[in-house]
């Protein structure tokens, strides 16, 4: 679990995951081997249909794995002894599809995490408010699912996966449903709690310049395979000495499945 | 006497109102003990399913097939096989109170296939946010199954009030009392088409009512 002084919070060792389809097994990971320190963002990117929701899907344990180990915070999470429940809670998940529910308002969606948790109801209002205000979602508390737009539903998501403070975030396409401002404010939210609480994020996008100034590395993931280098991007990091990075040393876009990655964020094809 | 003129009401204005009550009794009764019944089986059938949160195959074929025969049972029939019990409940077999217990017994595979269809209608994604939060089926089903379905619930609660006003008559026919049986015994055996009319007209009101108010209120939770 130490690694260097540094907690090792994800493990992920040789998975693999073989969906059954009516024409033929569907191999949508291969041997993928990963690990993330704790307080560390990283960055997922990768082409559609490449197996990044797949790769969520096993730490989020909605999806058993064909062969491999999962660890989260030193625990197997893959194993049938595995308390699934515990260690669900420790981890938060933004669905691609936001996955809100249609029977309860916006503060409703985000107390859920709580009430599963047993907060007493006025305490879960109050923290669900505050998230809702993280992202700017407070003046739409009482509106339903169906009632809000694509990107209020997507920060509705975002804001009750955050609610309970997990020590693991897990953020599927984030910002996808956001114009370039708002996906600014959420990225820069995210990175604050990120400081502030140490939480370790995984988060795939499509839109790589967004989330290059505060993350840390950026994997891809190419047919079910990890494949690149690890690239570290966040100032900190790449201003250490050996990590350093410049811009040649960056793979054109397309190699990334990915827009361009570049330290500081300034975005060269994107918006 | 002229029908439906006020001495017509003056003599039978009591016995349509008391009959109306009985039909009444005897669908409310059966409703409540078919909806908590059939929606508790309903939820069983979903949780058991191949692939559901609490998969037992044994549990549900047999599940599957009580609701199935029950449903493929006449009524007249589920009605005179079931006396025993209902004597046992109820001390008797005929009248309305009686009656309210094959009427339930009858309300039961059907609620429960209906809360089957609707539950399964509950995108898995929402469910499996929940399950993502670390809750337990128990929670699942009190805070995704249920409140999701609940506009179809609450329409299949009409539909089966509808069924059970029909049934009810039925019931009534064998003694069960309530408009059924005043049709039967006023309009069939003394050919006092009067009476039976207005049983008809009251029991076309009843579930013109019963549709109306299941409508509004599924409406009422219906978020799309
Ligand atoms: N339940 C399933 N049954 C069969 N095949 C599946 C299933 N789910 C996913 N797949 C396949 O696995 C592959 C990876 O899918 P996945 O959803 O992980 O892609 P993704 O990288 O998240 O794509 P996108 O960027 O479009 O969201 C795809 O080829 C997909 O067709
Ligand atoms: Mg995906």
């Amino acid at each position: 679990m130490y690694h260097n002084g540094v907690i090792r919070m994800i493990e992920v060792q040789d998975l693999s995951v073989t969906y059954a389809s009516p024409l033929g097994p569907v191999e949508a990971l291969s041997h993928v081997s990963l690990t993330v320190s704790e307080g560390e963002i990283v960055a997922i990117c990768g082409p559609s249909g490449a197996g990044k929701t797949t790769f969520l899907r096993c730490l989020s344990m909605l999806q058993e794995p064909s062969s491999g180990r999962i660890l989260v915070d030193g625990e197997e999470v893959s194993a049938k002894s595995a308390d699934v429940r515990k260690a669900r809670q420790r981890i938060g998940v933004v669905f691609q599809g936001f996955n809100l529910l249609r029977s309860r308002t916006a503060l409703g969606n985000v107390m859920l995490p709580l009430e599963i948790r047993h907060v007493p109801k006025t305490e879960a209002a109050e923290k669900a408010a505050a998230y809702l205000e993280l992202v700017h979602m407070g003046h739409r508390r009482d509106f339903y699912p169906h009632e809000l737009s694509g990107g209020e539903k997507q920060r509705v998501a975002i804001a009750r996966a955050l609610v309970t403070e997990p020590r693991v975030l897990i953020l599927d396409e984030p910002t996808s449903a956001l114009d370039p401002e708002t996906a600014g404010s959420i990225v820069q939210s995210l990175r604050e709690i990120n400081r502030s609480k140490g939480i370790t994020m995984l988060i795939v996008t499509h839109q790589i310049d967004l989330l290059a100034p505060i993350c840390d590395r950026v994997i891809q993931i190419r047919h079910g395979r990890l494949t690149g280098a690890p690239v570290p991007v966040r100032e900190d990091v790449s201003s250490r000495p050996g990590t350093s990075f410049a811009p040649g040393h960056i793979p054109a876009s397309d190699k990334f499945g990915c827009a361009s990655v570049q330290p500081g964020g300034v975005s060269r094809d994107l918006v | 006497m002229t029908w439906f003129s006020p001495a017509w009401f003056d003599k039978m204005g009591m016995l349509l109102l008391r009959s109306t009550l009985e039909t009444l009794g005897m669908v409310l009764g059966s409703l409540v003990g078919g909806q908590v019944l059939g929606v508790a089986l309903g939820i069983a059938l979903v949780l058991v399913r191949p692939g559901g949160l609490k998969e037992n195959r044994t549990l549900h074929a047999v599940l599957n097939s009580v609701v199935n025969v029950g449903r493929s049972v006449p009524f007249v029939i589920l009605m005179v096989a079931i006396m025993p019990l209902t004597r046992l409940l109820t001390g008797t077999s005929i009248g309305p109170v009686a009656a309210i217990v094959p009427l339930t017994v009858a309300a039961i595979p059907f609620v429960a296939r209906l809360t089957e269809t609707a539950m399964l209608e509950v995108e898995v994604g929402v469910i499996e946010a929940c399950l993502s939060m670390g809750a337990t089926w128990q929670q699942i089903v009190r805070y995704v199954l249920v409140p999701e379905s609940l506009p179809s619930l609450i329409a299949g609660a009409a539909t089966t009030a509808v069924n059970l006003v029909g049934y009810s008559t039925m019931a009534g026919a064998i003694g069960g009392g309530g408009l059924g049986d005043l049709a039967v015994r006023y309009g069939y055996q003394r050919w006092q088409m009067d009476v039976m009319l207005a049983a008809l007209v009251i029991l076309v009101g009843m579930v013109q009512g019963m549709q109306f108010v299941g409508d509004r209120i599924s409406a009422r939770f219906r978020r799309r």
